[in-house]
């Protein structure tokens, strides 16, 4: 074969030009909703229940996002996903100089309980699950969302939602850190011991590949970096005394789908297999303790600008890659995003897509419908041989948390980045 | 020009998303710049100083938080003050096409959407460069 007609993923996984029995790893005889779950967390996977629609939302004033959110929960929705504003994300109040541009841009101010009180008027935090996008001021959110639902008598047995509270991709990727990450770590293994106690319910964090992604990574490094925070998280945790068989279960994960509709079903596969068996190796004895749950948003950076239509379709199959690959929850980006926060048209065409492939593709009939492919199970086990590889040698460099410290992460990224960047505009012709 | 032409890349605000900055540093680089590149959090006095100091040709804005009706005119207004009146403003980010023609009326350079080719963005620099500074 000449070097020409060569094919690769972004992660470096070269393609083959048919894929044959012989390449079907050895071992295939697994059952989904069981160890190692590569296959899926629940046996009956969407035929028991879809994955939850969870699109993300945050308006400039508590005043209208809590109109905003009436209207979802009367369309049916049951999961909020609140969008904060920068300020409240860094922990400025709107009238510090630095807000100055950014109060109410990217999502909602929180100055305070009243703002809390307002956001969410007339809605029953025990009945709602709350997701919020909220990491170095996490506890001061999840406190505040606490207080009030004491004030409306809720039993806090019951309340159910969602903080980000993964401050080590902040400094890798996102940007919202405040503390160094000695005492972020603290704060948020504090979070894990207060929450198995007072709100057994909420997800103590949300362990984030997305932002990874959006940074220029492939999505080999995705995983491989993403899995690496995690046992971090769940290390710093395990020195403090918790159990981890209680707190595991609490840990959830984000991650982001690109175009490579194949890779990136085999991503999700592989990094599933590869939490159970961490998390195996750490200590947990407890099944449920093991499960990789996660949530997936499309990739904002696959947008683009030019002939914006065009991402409808790319929005479609990175919904089917989601899909296919097992995902709890899903949020589609609006094909505007390259423009602009996305037109109410473009928002609601990207729910549309979700219901499509939920209700029309067909690919909810069946539980992990690629098990079995030639090419689905050798790409799998090559991404999951690739991240072990990577995971490895970023355990040689030094544990995660150093890693943070000296920046190793983002000296890899550029690289990447660039090349991406490169890909796509050849790509675009 | 006897010199390379430089370039200031800043993130203004508490904007985290460096990727597009990062991009468009390491082209201009490439394409013979020397470019100091802020870090994120800057403020606009903050940028405005180290453009004076760096004796900048150009600074480069990279704004996606929806905060470039604020940045933009504070910048160019301490430009002005400084007296980096002959030193370009550009930048980039979803800054949607009627912002843009309002931030280009009170004297802010092209500003560039996600996906351009970063081509573009160095002939253009390189273009106003020769224009506006041969000295």
């Amino acid at each position: 074969m000449s070097e020409e007609s060569k094919k690769s993923t972004d992660s470096g996984i070269e393609i083959k030009q048919v894929y044959t029995q012989q390449h079907l790893p050895g071992n295939l005889d697994e059952k989904p909703g069981v160890y190692p779950f590569s296959r899926g967390v629940q046996p009956d996977m969407y035929r028991g229940k879809l994955w939850t629609m969870r699109q993300y939302a945050g308006f400039s004033t508590a005043e209208e996002s809590n109109k905003r959110y009436h209207y979802l929960l009367s369309q049916g929705v049951s999961g909020l996903s609140v969008a904060f504003d920068l300020p409240t994300q860094i922990g400025y109040d709107s009238d510090h100089p630095l807000s100055e541009g950014e109060v109410g841009k990217v999502g909602v101010a929180v100055d305070s309980i009243e703002d809390m009180q307002i956001l969410f008027n007339g809605i029953k935090l025990e009945e709602v699950s709350t997701s919020m996008t909220i990491n170095a001021t996490g506890y001061i959110l999840l406190a505040l969302y606490v207080a009030l639902a004491k004030q409306q008598g809720a039993d806090l047995k019951k309340i159910s939602g969602t903080i980000q509270n993964d401050i080590l991709k902040e400094y890798a990727a996102r940007g919202t850190y405040i503390y160094p990450p000695k005492p972020s770590m603290r704060i948020i293994t504090d979070i894990f011991e207060w929450c198995s106690k007072e709100v057994p319910k909420w997800n103590t964090i949300s362990i984030s590949g997305y932002h990874i992604r959006e940074a220029g990574s492939t999505a080999v490094q995705e995983i491989a970096f993403t899995l690496s925070n995690g046992k971090a998280y769940v290390k710093a945790a395990q020195e403090k005394g918790l159990d981890i068989n209680v707190f595991g279960k609490r840990l959830s994960f984000f991650f982001n789908a690109h175009n490579n509709l194949f890779e990136e079903v085999a991503k999700f596969r592989a990094a599933r297999k590869m939490w159970a068996k961490i998390m195996k190796d750490l200590g947990t004895t407890d099944p449920k303790a093991m499960m990789l749950r996660f949530h997936t948003q499309t990739g904002g950076s696959t947008l683009t600008a030019q002939q914006p239509l065009n991402n409808i379709s790319r929005v479609t199959i990175q919904t089917m890659a989601a899909v296919l690959g097992g995902t709890q929850s899903l949020h589609t980006n609006g094909y505007d995003e390259a423009l602009s926060l996305p037109t109410e048209e473009a928002a609601r065409i990207a729910l549309r897509t979700q219901q499509i492939v939920a209700y029309e593709s067909g690919a909810a009939d069946t539980v992990d419908p690629l098990a079995g492919s030639y090419f689905v199970e050798a790409m799998t086990q090559e991404v999951e041989e690739y991240a072990w590889k990577l995971m490895e040698k970023l355990m040689q460099w030094a544990e995660v948390l150093p890693l943070s410290n000296k920046g190793l992460f983002k000296m890899k990224l550029p690289a990447v980045l660039m090349s991406t960047s490169v890909t796509l505009r050849t790509m675009r012709r | 020009m006897s010199r390379p032409i430089r370039v200031l890349v800043a993130k203004v605000g508490l904007d985290g998303h460096d990727r597009g900055a990062k991009v468009i540093a390491t082209a201009l680089r490439d394409a013979g710049m020397e470019v100091i590149y802020t870090g994120l959090r800057q403020t606009p006095e903050m940028v405005v100083s180290a453009a004076l100091q760096e004796d900048v040709d150009a600074i480069g804005i990279s704004i996606l938080s929806g905060a470039h009706n604020t940045v933009f005119p504070k910048v160019i207004t301490l430009m002005k003050e400084k007296g980096l009146d002959d030193v370009l403003l550009t930048g980039g980010g979803i800054i949607p096409d009627e912002d843009i023609a309002e931030l280009n009326k009170i004297g802010v350079g092209k500003l560039f959407h996600p996906g351009t080719n970063t081509h573009e963005i160095a002939d253009y620099i390189n273009g106003w460069v020769k224009e506006h500074r041969s000295f």
